[in-house]
C-alpha cells in the first residue's frame, strides 16, 4: 500500500495535430480515465510550458479545468499547476503523495499537452525564450543557440566525433518508426543526418527535437497498478546559464540521478531502459553519462559499438525519444512515465524491450536548469 | 570606480587609463567575479563591488545562430575573463569563421560584444 503506482496511462498520437490544446488534454484524460472512476480522484496535476505564449489562453488553468469537469462532473478534484514541464508535475504529485498516510486510496492524475505546429518554428522558439531567463533573451540566445554551446563545448572536452550526434538521431528515429504514436515514423540514415541544414552549429535540423503536439497522462494509485515509482530525484543548477563553470555538464541531472537511485536503492547498471531528454542529441549522451550510465565523454563508444538500442543491455529511448517521438514540451516528461508503464507491461508492440523489468526516466527543463529522474519498477 | 584603482584580476590591464574599452565587473570577498549586475553574490550571498578589468577574455564556447526570432544570423559565444567572471557575448566579424579563443569585450547598450585579439606585429 506504500507503493504509489501506475494504474493507468495514456499517450495521445504525437505530430501535427488539428486539436486545440485544451482538446488534447481531454483526450489523455479519456485514456487514463477508462474504465475507472473520476469520483476517485483527489488531485489533478496539470503541466503545459507556455500555452498562454502560443496558445492565446489567458487563464490555461481554468480552460483545462472547465473543459476536464465538463467532461467528466463525478471528477471534483483540486487542480494544481500549471508546471512548465511534465517532470516538474509528476515530481511535484509524487512528494505531495508520499506525504500522505499510506492508508489514503484516493487517486492522482499528471496529465501534460503542448500544442505549438500551429506556428512557425522561428516564432516558437521566440515565444518559448520568453519563458526562459530574459538576460539569456536579450542576447538572442534561444534554447537551441544555448544547446549549441553546450554541445561545442561537451565535443571540445571529451574529442566527441561529430559522428556521435548523427548516430543518437538514426538509432532513436529507428525506436521511433516502432511507435504508432511518434511524430517521425521513418527512419533516417547517418549521411541524412550529416547533410540536414545547420541550426545553430554545430547542431544540425536532424540533431534537434522537432516541436509537436500532444498529450500524456499518468493515473496513480497506491491501491492499484502493475509498476511502481521506486524513487525520485530533482536537481538543480545556477540561475543563469553564462555562471555554469562547466557548460559541458549537466549539474541538475547528476543531482537527480544520485538522488532517485539512492531513494530506490538501485545503481545504473540496474536498469533495462531509460527514457532520456534528448532535445539535442548531445544531451542524450551528457544526460546517460550524468545519470552514471557511462564515464563522461563515453557513451557515444557504446552506441558505436551497436548498444543503446532496443533489446541490448540498455535501451535509451525505446519510444524514439523526444527526437523521433516528438517533444511537446509539457507532455514529455509524464510521456516518459506512459513509456516505461507501457515496457514494464509488456504492451510496448513492436518497440517491446525483451526482459524489461527496471527503467528510468530523465527529464528536464530549460538547458538542464532543473532536471528530474525517476525510477520504475514492476510491482513483484 | 577611480582612475587610480588597480587592475586587479591579474591581467595587468589596458595601458592606457583612458581607454574606454575597460569593464567595470563585479566581486565577492570570496573572489566570485560577474559581468551581470547581481545584488548580492548568487554563489556564497557576500556583498558585491566594483572592479577594474582588463577587456581580455577566453572564448569558451560559441555558436552561430541560424534560425533566430529576428531571422537574422548572428553569433554567439560565451567568455570567460581572467577574474573567473563569465558573459554571454555577440561575437563581432565574420560568421562562417572560427573565432579563435582570444577575445576583446566591449560592453555597448548593456550586452557585451567579442571581437578577436588582435595580435601585436
Amino acid at each position: 500500500m506504500n507503493r504509489i503506482k501506475i494504474k493507468s496511462s495514456c499517450l495521445t498520437r504525437i505530430g501535427r495535430r488539428d486539436e486545440d490544446l485544451v482538446t488534447l488534454f481531454l483526450e489523455a484524460l479519456r485514456g487514463v480515465l477508462r474504465g475507472t472512476d473520476p469520483g476517485r480522484v483527489a488531485d489533478v496535476y496539470v503541466a503545459s510550458y507556455a500555452p498562454s505564449e502560443l496558445c492565446g489562453l489567458p487563464r490555461p488553468l481554468e480552460s483545462v479545468r472547465q473543459a476536464i469537469h465538463g467532461e467528466f462532473p463525478g471528477l471534483r478534484a483540486a487542480f494544481r499547476g500549471i508546471y512548465k514541464t511534465g517532470g516538474d508535475a509528476l515530481f511535484n504529485a509524487l512528494e505531495d503523495i508520499d506525504r500522505r498516510s499510506p492508508r489514503d486510496s484516493r487517486e492522482v492524475v499528471v496529465v501534460g499537452a503542448e500544442k505549438m505546429t500551429h506556428l512557425p518554428p522561428a516564432q516558437v522558439a521566440g515565444f518559448l525564450s520568453q519563458r526562459e531567463n530574459p538576460h539569456d533573451r536579450s542576447y538572442g540566445a534561444t534554447l537551441p543557440a544555448l544547446g549549441a554551446l553546450v554541445t561545442r563545448s561537451y565535443m571540445s572536452a571529451y574529442d566527441i566525433p561529430e559522428r556521435a550526434l548523427h548516430q543518437v538521431a538514426v538509432k532513436n528515429h529507428e525506436h521511433g518508426s516502432k511507435n504508432p504514436n511518434a511524430h517521425f515514423r521513418k527512419t533516417v540514415t547517418l549521411e541524412e543526418v550529416a547533410s540536414s541544414p545547420l541550426v545553430c552549429d554545430p547542431l544540425r535540423r536532424l540533431h534537434c527535437a522537432p516541436t509537436s503536439d500532444g498529450a500524456a497522462a499518468v493515473l496513480l494509485s497506491r491501491a492499484e497498478g502493475a509498476v511502481w515509482y521506486r524513487g525520485w530525484g530533482k536537481g538543480t543548477d545556477v540561475p543563469l546559464f553564462q555562471e555554469r563553470r562547466d557548460i559541458s555538464r549537466f549539474a541538475a541531472t547528476a543531482q537527480a540521478a544520485a538522488r532517485a537511485f539512492d531513494r530506490a536503492a538501485a545503481s545504473p547498471r540496474d536498469m533495462d531502459l531509460v527514457e532520456i531528454h534528448d532535445a539535442f542529441t548531445s544531451f542524450e549522451l551528457i544526460n546517460l553519462e550524468e545519470m552514471g550510465f557511462f564515464p563522461m565523454g563515453s557513451a557515444w563508444r557504446e552506441l558505436e559499438e551497436g548498444g543503446l538500442r532496443i533489446n541490448t543491455s540498455l535501451a535509451v529511448n525505446p519510444s524514439g525519444g523526444m527526437k523521433a517521438k516528438g517533444h511537446p514540451i509539457g507532455c514529455t516528461g509524464v510521456s516518459a512515465s506512459v513509456e516505461i508503464h507501457e515496457q514494464l507491461t509488456g504492451g510496448a508492440g513492436e518497440r517491446q524491450h525483451r526482459g524489461a523489468r527496471l527503467g528510468a526516466i530523465q527529464s528536464a527543463g530549460g538547458v538542464s536548469n532543473e532536471s528530474y529522474v525517476f525510477v520504475i519498477d514492476a510491482v513483484s | 570606480m577611480t582612475d587610480s584603482q588597480e587592475f586587479a584580476d591579474g591581467t595587468g590591464g589596458p595601458q592606457n587609463r583612458a581607454d574606454t574599452s575597460r569593464l567595470t565587473l563585479r566581486r565577492c570577498g570570496n573572489s566570485h567575479a560577474f559581468f551581470f549586475a547581481y545584488e548580492s553574490c548568487p554563489l556564497c550571498g557576500g556583498k558585491l563591488e566594483s572592479f577594474a578589468s582588463s577587456p581580455d577574455a577566453e572564448l569558451i564556447s560559441h555558436t552561430v545562430v541560424r534560425v533566430s526570432p529576428t531571422g537574422s544570423p548572428f553569433a554567439l559565444g560565451l567568455a570567460r575573463a581572467a577574474s573567473g567572471a563569465q558573459t554571454l557575448c555577440i561575437i563581432e566579424g565574420e560568421l562562417e569563421k572560427d573565432p579563435g579563443r582570444n577575445v576583446v569585450i566591449t560592453e555597448r547598450d548593456g550586452l557585451y560584444y567579442a571581437a578577436p585579439r588582435k595580435t601585436e606585429a
